[in-house]
């Protein structure tokens, strides 16, 4: 068991033998060098064992990858595992990207539900069709010869038919069923003339 | 100005900065040291370029939140520890026995004559078992003054103690050394 002198020159000499003893310390050192011989003893034993260390160590370090392989493999896991996290979606994240998809979805079937229900008739192409009998109803003008009708009150109207009165060049009035996409088809229709 | 006339500084502000050969060089600069650390935790060479890798890869993801470009060298010590730790408490610790075989084929470059080199790789083995055989804390301090990199001031930086507590566990480290080489066992004042 070493006592607080050893460990002060012990402490001396490891800074000899390390490189990092100062001038003063030196001087120090080298006088009790001279007059003991145990301080001598280390001296050397703590050279040899810090020369054998060093090669052990260098020894069993020095091998495997450099400094540049062991890196660029990092690098690479970095890429890697950074793609990773920008196209990794969790539970929580895929049900509100399911959520907005479908309030997307759904937004655009109503809007165009309804502008499809509202697309004007293109020009009048009720002309070859049957004469039924003309309307009494207020009317509003589509396009052309064309009027749209508003039935409603107590009439029993389906929501995707409109109903048009087409005027002829002659004067004739022709009630006529607007249904989607443009395609139009006779009315029946049971009411009264309506007075031109 | 040229990376090598750099700063270890500077080089961190750049790599802060997303320059990836400033992050290289500062790593390469340090790498002995480094490797010496993270073998002196691992107490093993098997899986040292493994847990070298996670150290470079987290080094690579946290640089960013280095507060003190300055202080770098602390910074990556402590970065290494966690990650050693975190690869040592994964598997279950075994002590490797080191073979003297294979620390003389190791020694190749620097022993010549075969007689010596039987004794010499005989010692050297010696040496290492009792290395890896310390505790921790001296194990490391061991390692880092014989990688033969670092100033005592470094060393003392790299540990995170003071100087003087460094010197210390070095003396008493070597003494373990020392004694279990010559087969005296451990005689140390804690």
């Amino acid at each position: 068991m070493m006592n607080e002198t050893n460990d002060w020159l012990e402490i001396l000499i490891g800074k000899l033998v390390d490189g990092e003893i100062s001038p003063a310390e030196r001087k120090l050192l080298e006088r009790e060098l001279e007059t003991n011989s145990q301080a001598r003893e280390l001296l050397e034993q703590l050279r040899s064992l810090r020369q054998q260390s060093c090669q052990a160590i260098a020894a069993e370090v020095s091998g495997g990858a450099s400094a540049e392989e062991v890196f660029g493999r990092a690098w690479q896991q970095n890429t890697k595992s950074t793609y990773r996290r920008v196209f990794r979606f969790d539970g929580r994240m895929r049900f509100a990207i399911g959520l907005a998809a479908g309030l997307i979805l759904g937004l655009g079937l109503h809007f165009a539900a309804v502008w499809s229900s509202k697309a004007p008739v293109q020009g009048p192409v009720a002309k070859d069709t049957e004469v039924v009998t003309t309307v009494r109803a207020p009317v509003d003008r589509v396009s052309g010869g064309i009027q749209r009708v508003n039935v409603g009150g107590s009439h029993p109207v389906t929501g995707e038919v409109d109903w048009y009165v087409y005027t002829s060049p002659s004067g004739e009035q022709y009630l006529v069923e607007g249904v989607r996409e443009g395609l139009v088809r006779t009315a029946d229709y049971r009411g009264k003339p309506r007075p031109m | 100005m040229e990376m090598t006339a750099q700063n270890e500084s500077a080089l961190a502000c750049a790599a802060q900065r997303g320059d990836k050969e400033a992050l290289q060089l500062l790593l390469k600069r340090n790498w002995g040291w480094l490797k010496g650390l993270v073998y002196s935790v691992l107490a093993d060479t098997q899986e040292l370029d493994d847990v070298l890798q996670e150290v470079c890869l987290r080094v690579i993801t946290r640089i960013h939140t280095l507060r003190e470009p300055e202080r770098f060298r602390a910074w990556l010590a402590t970065v290494a520890r966690r990650e050693v730790l975190k690869h040592y408490r994964r598997r279950t610790h075994e002590k490797v026995q080191v073979d003297p075989g294979t620390i003389s084929l190791k020694l190749d470059g620097y022993i010549r004559d075969p007689l010596q080199d039987v004794e010499k790789s005989e010692l050297c083995g010696r040496i290492l078992e009792a290395v890896t055989t310390l505790p921790e804390k001296y194990r490391e301090v061991f390692v880092l003054a014989h990688t033969g990199e670092l100033t005592y001031a470094e060393m003392a930086e790299v540990l995170d103690v003071p100087v003087t507590t460094m010197q210390i566990r070095l003396v008493r480290a070597r003494r373990m050394v020392q004694n279990q080489v010559i087969g005296k066992g451990y005689q140390v004042n804690e």
